[in-house]
């Protein structure tokens, strides 16, 4: 097949593009079907995206804990349906249940399988047996990953693979485009199916996520027609901001949580030195509910957003008036629980001696909030169907599990979803031809990727990115009103424009790092596109979309998803209610987001 | 902080140079190889090439190894001293600049 501007062809059944645990097990169970798989990933495959740098871990409910991983005592007060309400509260309401009850019913078999591909990697996640939790860390996730793909010979990879755009014959997905980073090489992949397991988004200049969540996937199915949700809705988590050899990681998240550091002898302060706390009713809530992340952001987001414009994205965690001996401690015990999961002494890359004497010295620590995790992205079924014939998504490039907060497991999700796609695009290629590709809609991909290499001028994809981060920092952040939205919905109008322009200094193919944030930055202004404008028109305050203008949770009126489609080339929106399957919508208005947690209990 | 980076391009530059920049370095932030790199890209040269495709910045995928005055370490986590350093692929099998074949 010789197709015009393409390098190489590569022919699958399935094609899974992501490099992260949703696109791993998606590409072993699809192949576990019979199936040719080709896994297409951004980085190493099992090595790349957000998985490598999970902190927490996974858990179920404390009967399939015990019975179907064999995890001896194991707490079996915690049921299914607990898993399945806890999911929903949590959700604000804005799950779809259908995607929750898949979750709960199959979630017990792919973590049982999870543990067994960990156990022949000889990785060991401790279990938490209280709250039927497994602990890991991305280095471990990563080996087990790769240990299933081991034992899966069948998947063809190719990694270092950036997938630009999806390509259609008649209505259905049969196949993609992209880029070797390395070699520059444009490759055509002609498949029957096409999965997604390419993670969530993060606009943000400051971030505790790999550099880059750029939303490829679902910028990719919105341009190919598919149905995006919930893109509003993005988690934040205290992050530290100083030392650099520090910022990004989230240990200031981990200083809150006694799992890890068993005594707090920290106070939290605005720029000023004024302290911030979460008021002492909300102590009561247990540590394993997720639903303090959000109260992060609200109470102490209020420290960072009053002084926004002196300061930026800033608070502080002070120990001035802790001793050295508290300080000494306070490390000595994290040092401890992290070498459970980490290397000794060790936190990722932090070397806990040192942040320690960095303490010890300054009695204080910068820290901000940075997005950890996207709950919006492609709308799903319970059996991993887009809205688009033969494409598929599992994992956090999904919107349907987790609504307008995640209350629950990321690594969970990835697995669960991530099987079921697999098998789900399996048993759609089953007695379906290969179509040859629109050798003019290839074209057009072929053009869009080669574009900033021809073009010249003066705009930098870097200046493109740096300046979708900003639009996203002043007007999108975790406080919005509507003043900020419409200007942050302006600029990004016009830096869509601005960006159709986009040239690279350096026109080399080799390794254009430049050439790649450009095909990035394309589909990050998608995301934060449908992002800002979902956030306009929600006015209201749900989960982690918190609008000081209109702080009222509105079950009346907005216990609706907002849904962007790509029509005419415009993006268009609409709502529709969740799926309900048992737990019915409430109704009534709660006149904040803490209220509405308290009302959880 | 005086920073010499490696160059190399098998098309255009296929003699491998060094190219000296300036970059801000403060001592008490405690800037990384990538947080410099990150600087240069950002600032002076667009054009450099160091590993940062899908790269973890948390000392996790291993994937940014350089060169640091000869001795090989982890762009994202290792803190150069010193007023002036030089950066250099880690190995011989280079893709373009720092970017070395993994």
């Amino acid at each position: 097949m010789v197709v015009f501007g393409i390098d190489r062809v590569i022919e699958a059944d399935v094609l899974v593009i992501g490099g992260g645990g949703a696109a791993v097990t998606a590409a072993v169970a699809a192949s576990q079907q019979g199936v040719k798989v080709v896994l297409a990933a951004k980085g190493k495959a099992a090595r790349s995206g957000n998985t490598v740098m999970i902190g927490g871990g996974f858990s179920l409910d404390g009967e399939s804990a015990a019975n179907v991983c064999g995890e001896h005592g194991a707490n079996l007060t915690k049921t299914k349906d607990d898993v399945f309400r806890a999911t929903v509260i949590n959700s604000f309401y804005l799950c779809d249940q259908n995607v929750v009850e898949q979750f709960t019913q199959e979630a017990p078999a792919a973590v049982k399988q999870l543990l067994e591909w960990a156990k022949n990697a000889q990785q060991y996640f401790r279990f938490n047996a209280p709250v039927s939790s497994w602990s890991t860390a991305g280095g471990q996730l990563s080996k087990t990953l790769l240990q299933a793909l081991k034992e899966t010979p069948g998947i063809e990879k190719h990694e270092d693979t950036i997938i630009v755009d999806l390509i259609k014959s008649d209505g259905a997905v049969t196949g993609a485009v992209g880029v070797n980073a390395y070699s520059g090489e444009i490759i055509l992949f002609v498949a029957k199916a096409v999965v997604l397991g390419t993670g969530g988004y993060q606009p943000y200049s400051f971030r505790n996520t790999s550099g880059d969540v750029t939303g490829d996937g679902v910028a990719m199915a919105y341009r190919a027609g598919a149905a995006i949700a919930n893109m509003e809705f993005l988690l934040f988590l205290p992050t530290a901001v100083e030392p650099k050899n520090v910022r990004g990681s989230v240990i200031p998240m981990l200083m809150n949580m006694p799992l890890y550091f068993p005594k707090k002898i920290f106070k939290t302060t605005d720029c000023h030195g004024n302290e911030v706390a979460i008021p002492s009713e909300f102590h009561k809530i247990p540590g394993g509910n997720k639903l303090t992340r959000i109260l992060y952001s609200y109470f102490l987001g209020k420290a960072i957003y009053e002084g926004y414009d002196e300061y930026g994205n800033c608070m502080y965690y002070d120990f001035s008036n802790s001793t050295s001996q508290d300080i000494e401690e306070f490390f000595a015990a994290f040092k401890q629980n992290s070498a459970l999961w980490h290397r000794p002494g060790f936190y990722y890359r932090v070397d806990i001696d040192e942040l320690k004497r960095y303490v010890l010295q300054t009695r204080r620590l910068k820290v901000g909030l940075a997005s950890e995790y996207s709950m919006g992205g492609v709308e799903i079924d319970d059996r991993m169907n887009t809205s688009i014939p033969g494409l598929f998504a599992a994992g956090e490039v999904t919107s349907g599990l987790f609504g307008a907060f995640r209350g629950g497991d990321g690594v969970a999700e990835m697995l669960t979803q991530g099987g079921r796609a697999g098998k789900s695009a399996a048993e759609y290629v089953k007695g379906i031809g290969r179509s040859l590709p629109d050798q003019n809609a290839v074209r057009g991909i072929v053009d869009t990727i080669i574009a900033p290499l021809n073009n010249s001028g003066e705009i930098s994809p870097y200046q493109v990115r740096r300046e979708l981060e900003q639009i996203a920092d002043r007007g999108f952040n975790f406080f919005r009103n509507e003043e900020g939205l419409t200007s942050a919905l302006d600029q990004i109008r016009k830096l869509s424009q601005t960006a159709l322009r986009m040239s690279t200094v350096c026109k080399s193919r080799r390794y254009n790092l430049e050439w790649m944030a450009a095909l990035a930055v394309r589909n990050l202004m998608i995301c934060t596109e449908a992002g800002i404008r979902a956030a306009l028109l929600r006015d209201e305050s749900r989960g982690t979309h918190m609008r000081v203008d209109k702080p009222a949770v509105d079950n009346d009126r907005w216990l609706l998803k907002i849904v962007a489609t790509q029509e005419s080339g415009e993006m268009k929106f609409a709502t529709r209610a969740p799926v309900v399957t048992r737990m019915l919508l409430p109704q009534g208005k709660v006149a904040t987001i803490p209220e509405y947690i308290l009302g959880t209990l | 902080m005086k920073v010499r980076v490696y160059r190399y391009d098998a098309s255009t530059q296929p003699v491998g140079c060094f190219q000296e920049h300036d970059v801000p370095v403060v001592a008490a932030e405690r800037w990384t190889v990538m947080d410099i790199l990150d600087y240069i890209s950002l600032n002076l040269d667009s054009g450099l090439a160091y590993y940062r495709h899908s790269s973890c910045n948390l000392g996790s995928c291993a994937r940014c190894m350089v060169k640091v005055n000869g001795k090989p370490v982890l762009a994202c986590a290792f803190v150069p001293e010193g007023d002036e350093i030089t950066l250099e692929p880690a190995t011989g099998d280079i893709v373009r600049d720092l970017v070395i074949k993994q």
